[in-house]
């Protein structure tokens, strides 16, 4: 791109350069950048964590159904890559079920998703809170059909035997596939 | 203002397009173009962001000392992209998520700093404000072209709807990053023809 | 930290997520810098330099800084600037002694402070790894796999200039999609699982 010749030829000489001007200005220019950025990150931090547990929330009702009671604060069991452990409760206070959040490394960024667990340790459904695999061949595996049929399966599942690939996104499948064995090993450490 | 808003329009879409003429901000182009909504989304935030550094840039363009502006204009970029990531976050987080990684890599969009070093360090706060505007509409418009002819080719749908019939096969081929460099080269080829065109049939107006 | 993993580490980021042909990072300059062998190596060398050294930085700045105080949302801010000294540095750097590489690299030298391959690099080494070493070496192992893709595609270009394609593909449209071709072979060791 084209510069400024005139100040170009100030730089040559280097004793001219006035370093306390440079310095002052950055610093201004920072503080003004920090006092704008702090403002925002305050303004947003509470809608920001509100909506990351409304997002949460509207899937474990997807999962359990709207008349089930949630318990968040469930520690994750040590060793264990799980991000969160949720309790569904039935109304009558008797378990419905463990949804366990992991992140699963997928083709291109995490794959960030909940598997919800019926009481009897089999699975009740999979919800993915996000992801970025390549549209159209990735995302596939996000779509519900394609979840449907983790829906009663338990124990260590494999891919081809247990579960169908997506042809062309092998990688997203089975990112997929190792966030559920993930959450059904957090599931046995929780001893449910 | 120095430069007449006509021109600048002309120039930011078509004359002197960042994507088809400049071939600035390839990798974003390519990386979010894979669906109209991303392309779109991707598109408006980055407009918002080139009006604000360029208007910010401008109103402090004598202020800035030349050995220090791209340290400078780094900041003020940055500055700009974090808060509309945060905003975005806040206030409309399901076009957040869906652009998710690449929001952070405005920041090294190049059409902001070549904007800001051609720009907005040598003109007036309105010139800068209209450059910003109509250079990110252009960006707009190439991302919307390209992700056009991409989702209905690779995925057969256009805006996450389906139009072509379910016998007719889609081309995943132009999902993939090759198919991007590809859908790239044929838009550009194609839209330098189209403003090649535009230009040549202004051009003996000019002359009189 | 042995030795099988750095390897592990460096073929996934040389060929099978090649920053250029499959992440899409550092694209601009790949276009400007690659009409002639020579400029494209001085380019991915001088990248190679900021990447590595910014890898090393941002990690020790991302976990001495950012982390204890719950800062990281200023990460692109902070590696960014990181990155922004550094290639001033070398900018001074070559003026003063590489004169002839300055003047061949032009504008693209205070861009690299703009290439995405290099905050890329810093956020994607953040993100996925937890010793500096790796991270580092990541961003080493993906400037060379830059270098690489910077090389071949110089090579293929040199041969560009003898084609004669319609008025509509002459120049950027041909290199896009010939680019796009060398996609489509670097596409092939996407199917490896590491």
């Amino acid at each position: 791109m084209k510069r400024n010749k005139a100040p170009d030829i100030k730089t040559e000489n280097a004793l001219n350069i006035p370093y306390v001007k440079i310095i002052l200005c950055l610093f201004l220019i920072c503080t003004i950048c920090a006092g704008l950025l702090g403002t925002t990150y305050i303004l947003t931090r509470d809608t920001i964590l509100e909506n990351e547990k409304a997002t949460v929330q509207k899937l474990l009702i997807s999962i359990y159904g709207d008349d089930a009671v949630f318990e968040s604060d469930v520690t994750v069991p040590e060793g264990q890559k799980a991000e969160a452990v949720y309790l569904a409760k039935n109304p009558d206070a008797s378990l419905r079920g463990y949804a366990i959040r992991v992140l699963s490394p997928g083709f291109s960024d995490d794959i960030d998703m909940i598997v919800g667990f019926n009481a009897d340790g089999t699975i009740r459904k999979i919800e993915i809170i996000a992801l970025s695999e390549t549209a159209g061949l990735g995302t596939k595996v996000a779509e519900s059909n394609y979840l449907a049929q983790y829906v009663g399966k338990s124990d260590k599942l494999a891919l081809k035997t247990d579960i169908d690939a997506i042809s062309g996104a092998t990688k997203s499948s089975r990112a997929v596939l190792n966030g559920v064995n993930l959450a059904t090993e957090c599931l046995k450490a929780l001893g449910a | 203002m120095k430069h007449k808003i006509s021109t600048l329009c002309r120039d930011g879409l078509l004359d002197n397009n960042p994507v088809f003429i400049q071939l600035l901000g390839i990798c974003s182009t390519l990386a979010v173009t894979t669906s109209l909504s991303n392309g779109i989304g991707m598109g408006l935030a980055m407009t918002l962001i080139l009006v604000c550094s360029n208007v910010f840039i401008s109103l402090l363009r004598k202020f800035i000392p030349n050995e220090a502006r791209i340290a400078a204009f780094i900041v003020v970029i940055s500055t700009f992209v974090t808060v509309v990531d945060l905003l975005l976050k806040a206030y409309i987080p399901a076009l957040s998520e869906s652009l998710g990684l690449f929001i952070p890599l405005i920041v090294v969009n190049c059409i902001i700093l070549a904007r800001a070093e051609a720009f907005a360090s040598q003109n007036g706060v309105l010139d800068s404000l209209f450059d910003g505007l109509f250079m990110g509409l252009g960006y707009t418009l190439a991302l919307v072209l390209i992700s056009a002819l991409r989702e209905i080719l690779g995925n057969g749908s256009i805006y996450g709807i389906r139009i072509l019939p379910e016998n007719v096969p889609a081309v995943a081929f132009f999902q993939t990053p090759a198919g991007a460099f590809i859908a790239l080269g044929l838009m550009t080829a194609l839209m330098r023809t189209v403003i090649l065109k535009l230009k040549a049939r202004k051009a003996p107006k000019v002359k009189h | 930290m042995d030795l099988v993993n750095l390897l592990l580490i460096a073929f996934s980021a040389i060929v099978v997520e090649n920053f250029i042909f499959s992440r899409f990072l550092g694209v601009c300059p790949f276009l400007g810098v690659s009409k002639q062998p020579a400029t494209a190596f001085g380019m991915g060398l001088a990248v190679t330099f900021v990447i590595t050294v910014s890898n090393f930085l941002t990690f020790e700045i991302n976990d001495l800084i950012l982390k204890p105080y719950g800062l990281e949302f200023l990460q692109t801010i902070a590696f960014i600037l990181v990155i922004a000294v550094l290639v001033q540095l070398l900018e001074m750097f070559f003026k003063r002694y590489i004169p002839v590489l300055y003047h061949a690299l032009g504008i693209y030298l205070p861009l690299i402070t703009t290439n995405c391959a290099v905050l890329g690099a810093a956020l994607l080494a953040v993100e996925s790894y937890t010793s500096v070493l790796e991270a580092t070496f990541f961003g080493f192992a993906s400037s060379i796999g830059f270098l690489v893709a910077l090389l071949i595609f110089a090579g293929v270009r040199e041969r560009l200039v003898f084609a004669h394609p319609p008025r509509a593909f002459e120049g950027m449209p041909l290199a896009l999609i010939s680019a796009g071709l060398c996609a489509m072979a670097f596409s092939g060791f996407s199917g490896i699982q590491l």
